[in-house]
Formats: C-alpha cells, sequence, structure tokens
C-alpha cells in the first residue's frame, strides 16, 4: 500500500473498530459487505453452503485483525483478504472437479431489459431471455476461477483493475488479460445460442 | 466467430468507452462504423455486460447473520479466558512497574514525539502460552526503555503483551493502553 493514497469512511471505520473492539462498529462494516462477501466465495466454490462458510471466515479473519493501516480504501483490503480465503479453499485437493452451476443464477429477464434483445411479444420470446442466462451462468461457471473472479469483480464490485490485481496478487496487465478471455468465451456463448434453431424455446415456455 | 479487431479494448467500448481516452473511443468508433466484424463483436459483448450487471445479487440465508454472531462471541470468550491465565504469571517487566509510578502514563505534547521516535519494541514469543517467553529478548530490549524514562508508556498489566511493536504514527494506540494487546498481521 502507497502511503498517500485515498482513505475512506469505511477505512476509518475499521481502523478505530481495531483500537475499540466495538461490535457495532464491526457491524456496520458487516452489513454493507455481507452479500458481497457470499457473492464473492460463490465465485470459487459454487457449493452454496460452502460458500456462505467461507463469507464467514472472511468476516472472522476481519474480526481478529490486530494491526490496520488506514491508507488505501478499506474494499481493497477487504478483498484481498477474502479472495485470500477463496484461493487457500479452492487450493484443498476436493475442489480439482468442475464446478456446478450455481442453483439461483441470472434471472432471465436480464437480457431483454437491455433494449438489445427485443421486448417479448410472446412467451417464447421471454423464454429466450431465460435462455441466455442460464447459458451464461454455465459458461460463467466453466470459466477458470481467476478469469470468473477478475471480471464479476470488475462488473459488479466497482473495483479498478489495480484494485483486483492487489486482490489476486497479480498485475494489472494480467487482469485486463483474464477479463477479456473471460468476455471472450461468455460472447462465444452468447453466439452460440443466437444460431440455434428458434424451436427449442416453445419447449422451454411450457 | 470471426476475429475482432479491438482486443483487449473490447470491453471498455462495450461499456461506452469507460476507461478510454476520449480519442482512443473516437478512434475505435471510428472503425467499428466500418467493420461488421468489429460491430457484431460489440453487440456481443454488450448483451454479456448487462445481462452480468443485471444478475441480483445473492441473498444469504436466514441464519447466516446469527452463524457469525455467534462464533464472534466464541472468539470475544476465548480471548477474555485467556488474559486472567496471562495475567497469573509473574511478570518478568515487574521491576519496571514498580519503578515507574503511576503504572499508567499519558501521553502530552512534545514528549510524544520523543517516545514515538525512540521506542520500537519488539518482542517475540515463541508461541502463545505459558511458556515460551523470550527473556534474552526481553532483557536486551529494556535499556531502551530505561533511556526514555522521562516519557514512558507502559502498560498496567504487561503479561498481557506477549508481542508488542509499537508504530511509530500510532498515537492513538498509544495513548489507549487497554486496547493493546498483542499487535501482530491479520496474515
Amino acid at each position: 500500500m502507497q502511503v498517500g493514497e485515498e482513505t475512506d469512511e469505511e477505512a476509518r471505520l475499521m481502523a478505530s473498530f481495531v483500537k475499540t473492539r466495538d461490535r457495532r462498529t464491526f457491524e456496520v462494516l458487516f452489513q454493507r459487505y455481507r452479500r458481497a462477501m457470499v457473492a464473492h466465495a460463490a465465485r470459487y466454490v459454487r457449493d452454496r453452503a460452502r460458500a456462505e462458510e467461507l463469507a464467514q471466515e472472511i468476516f472472522v479473519r476481519v474480526y481478529t485483525t490486530k494491526t490496520y493501516e488506514p491508507n488505501a480504501r478499506f474494499k481493497t483490503w477487504l478483498y484481498r483478504v477474502a479472495t485470500n480465503v477463496c484461493l487457500n479453499e479452492v487450493r484443498r485437493p476436493e475442489h480439482q472437479q468442475k464446478l456446478e452451476p450455481i442453483e439461483a443464477g441470472i434471472e432471465g429477464r436480464a437480457a431483454t431489459e437491455t433494449g438489445l434483445v427485443a421486448r417479448p411479444g410472446t412467451p417464447e420470446e421471454a423464454a429466450s431471455g431465460q435462455e441466455l442466462a442460464v447459458h451464461l451462468d454455465r459458461a460463467l461457471s466453466e470459466l477458470p476461477a481467476n478469469q470468473r473472479a477478475a471480471f464479476l469483480m470488475a462488473r459488479q464490485d466497482n473495483l479498478s483493475h489495480e484494485e483486483i490485481a492487489g486482490a489476486l496478487s497479480t498485475s494489472v496487465s494480467a487482469v485486463k488479460s483474464l477479463i477479456h478471455r473471460a468476455l471472450e468465451s461468455l460472447r462465444a456463448e452468447v453466439d452460440a445460442l443466437a444460431r440455434e434453431p428458434a424451436t427449442t424455446s416453445k419447449e422451454v415456455a411450457r | 466467430m470471426t476475429a475482432h479487431h479491438l482486443g483487449e479494448e473490447l470491453v471498455a467500448m462495450a461499456d461506452g468507452g469507460r476507461g478510454l481516452s476520449p480519442e482512443r473511443r473516437e478512434e475505435l468508433a471510428q472503425h467499428a462504423a466500418g467493420c461488421a466484424e468489429c460491430r457484431e463483436a460489440l453487440r456481443s459483448a454488450a448483451i454479456v455486460l448487462a445481462a452480468v450487471d443485471l444478475e441480483p445479487p445473492l441473498e444469504p440465508s436466514p441464519g447466516f447473520d446469527a452463524a457469525l454472531q455467534a462464533r464472534l462471541d466464541a472468539i470475544d470468550r476465548a480471548e477474555a479466558a485467556a488474559a486472567p491465565r496471562r495475567a497469573n504469571r509473574p511478570s518478568p517487566w515487574q521491576w519496571l512497574a514498580d519503578l515507574l509510578q503511576p503504572p499508567q502514563w499519558a501521553l502530552a505534547g512534545a514528549a510524544a514525539a520523543t517516545i514515538v521516535g525512540a521506542l520500537y519494541l519488539t518482542l517475540h514469543t515463541p508461541e502463545r502460552g505459558p511458556v515460551g517467553r523470550d527473556d534474552e529478548a526481553l532483557a536486551g530490549a529494556a535499556p531502551e526503555l530505561v533511556n526514555n524514562l522521562g516519557a514512558l508508556v507502559i502498560a498496567e498489566d504487561l503479561e498481557l503483551y506477549e508481542e508488542l511493536e509499537v508504530v511509530e504514527e500510532d498515537l492513538d494506540v498509544l495513548a489507549d493502553l487497554e486496547v493493546i494487546r498483542s499487535l501482530d498481521d491479520a496474515g
């Protein structure tokens, strides 16, 4: 961390918590990031229960932190801790198989609400939006974990390339490459779907 | 899917040019206007980004918060149980505690700057617990304390501090003696 980087309110809260050990201060940070930490863990372990356990481990690490330097965004530090917890988990032998798509994936309304796909006039058209969501979710789950994590951190967590590089212990150029490769794989999925015959959507609508 | 020409800048362009300079954005937009492959790539990339952006956040299960609180409570209890055990051990710092009255010193003004510059104590114990205190390290550090008798902060109960690393700028921490337990990296 560089001296002189911007601090923020959350960094000051964390610094205060480390000094006072006041559970209410910790609670403020916990409430802000509880969903984000479950979501981040779910990028590494798709089993929902295990993802929640990992998220709890992340918060235990935050809670038991003894020294904290508030010279950067709290979020940056948190995601570094979180990624370390998750990477330690996936390096264990039982995680060397393919990930299954998580149950609650992308909702079908996503593509149709962008305006890029025509608004559904028929159940079949609505179903095709659902299909996109399911296919993208599966494509995401098939990405290497670091590509998936880098891509989703960039798109969903409002983290800069520098912050993602810090969380993944890699370079900014590596992060850009990870994001790019993830996007290319996901685009291929969209293109493959567009070329499928339309008859499948009728079956999905039933 | 034929290859496009935007390389790693595809994601930025599909995102409305965010992260690109206005000149570069204009340059790539001009190219895409005349290139079907790049337009197609931008279209499918935009669909992907929109779908991912609209993914609803995962909601933790109902017992999540309570389970964490229970773990944190257990951690606090374990921490509290350990402290009195440490307090009952004879303190190698007792000679110093007796020497300095009262046992707690408040930092004051310029004296604080003097301490802070001079006080860098690192006491490493090999492990936690009733054994393992490195008396050599303590003996070596003691003279530094003696040299700074004029403005010195000590803890009420020094047995609580198995590892003590005083960071130069952290005057607030020095002033709040109850908080200095053991200072080590989160890891």
